[in-house]
């Protein structure tokens, strides 16, 4: 009987100690994974759609497109711990700079240079680099020219 | 140390937003999260080539109605009509695929008339056609020939 007793409370000391620590490398080896593919795929989907609108379709519905995947970007980054600060940097930077050239388009010229300033911050965040106004104009025509949205 | 792994896996499964209920989530900005990435996760299987083991079309359509339920409680607007476009004409694709040439009409007129409220300068059907082509040859390895056979 001492015997069983001496056994069930091994099994249950191991059980003990097993459960947390098999959670915990759980979560650690796959819990980083799960959140860069729901912020990738939710990201992605929604620039595809924004961009879109904006190489399709007339300026006002670009700009408003654009606006809007900034003000998503915003709530997520208040909302979640971003799996990758970085690419949202980039992602962010390449908006500002949409916003910059529809405001060109349009003759703003005081909105072109903010909106320029602003994506030129986002790259500095993500580089430590500062960009030139040229470069950044390269950054969004390479992109720009690469696909239909 | 097994049970605990396996909790814990069925517990990041869970949360895992793109397998998730967007109509579920704690808020109304989660939800709106949750459907896009259940939209792009549905986009990712719809643009698959061969032919599809599911039906994403309906998984799309699902997140679509979720995401214009949560998003103006967050002062979101994401352009859904082209979203919306773009499954009209992947519907269209399909009923041209089972000869509903009646079917597939509808559902490119229906995808013209939704890009013309978006403002596009090109609403034709055959202009968006190209578009969703050119998406599936980006998201996976499908030749554009490939692509435009699975459609």
């Amino acid at each position: 009987m001492k015997q069983v007793a001496k056994y069930a409370l091994l099994l249950l000391a191991a059980a003990l100690i097993g459960f947390p620590l098999g959670y915990r490398h759980a979560r650690s080896s796959m819990g980083d994974g799960a959140a860069i593919l729901s912020q990738a795929l939710a990201l992605s989907e929604y620039e595809t759609l924004a961009n879109l609108q904006y190489k399709q379709a007339d300026a006002t519905h670009g700009s408003q497109a654009q606006l809007d995947l900034l003000n998503f970007m915003e709530q997520l980054q208040a909302k979640q711990k971003i799996a990758v600060p970085r690419a949202l940097d980039y992602d962010r930077a390449r908006a500002l700079m949409r916003l910059a050239m529809l405001e060109e388009e349009a003759g703003n010229n005081e909105r072109l240079q903010q909106y320029l300033r602003q994506a030129q911050e986002n790259l500095n965040h993500a580089d430590h680099r500062w960009y030139s106004e040229d470069k950044m104009r390269k950054f969004v025509a390479e992109a720009d020219t690469r696909s239909q949205y | 140390m097994a049970p605990g792994f396996a909790t814990c896996v069925v517990g990041v499964f869970s949360e895992m937003h793109f397998v998730s209920n967007p109509y579920g989530g704690r808020d109304g900005f989660t939800k709106v999260f949750r459907g896009f990435s259940r939209l792009g996760a549905a986009e990712v299987v719809a643009g698959f080539c061969g032919p599809p083991k599911n039906d994403p079309l309906a998984a799309e359509d699902y997140a679509i109605r979720a995401i214009e339920d949560a998003a103006p409680k967050v002062s979101l607007n994401p352009p859904l009509d082209v979203a919306r476009a773009r499954l009209a004409l992947r519907r269209a694709n399909q009923a041209e695929k089972n000869n509903d040439l009646q079917g597939k009409r509808q559902y490119e007129e229906t995808a013209s008339q939704l890009l013309l409220k978006s403002g596009w300068r090109d609403p034709s059907a055959v202009h968006m056609r190209q578009i969703v082509t050119q998406i599936d040859t980006d998201g996976n390895s499908c030749t554009p020939y490939e692509a435009k056979r699975g459609q």
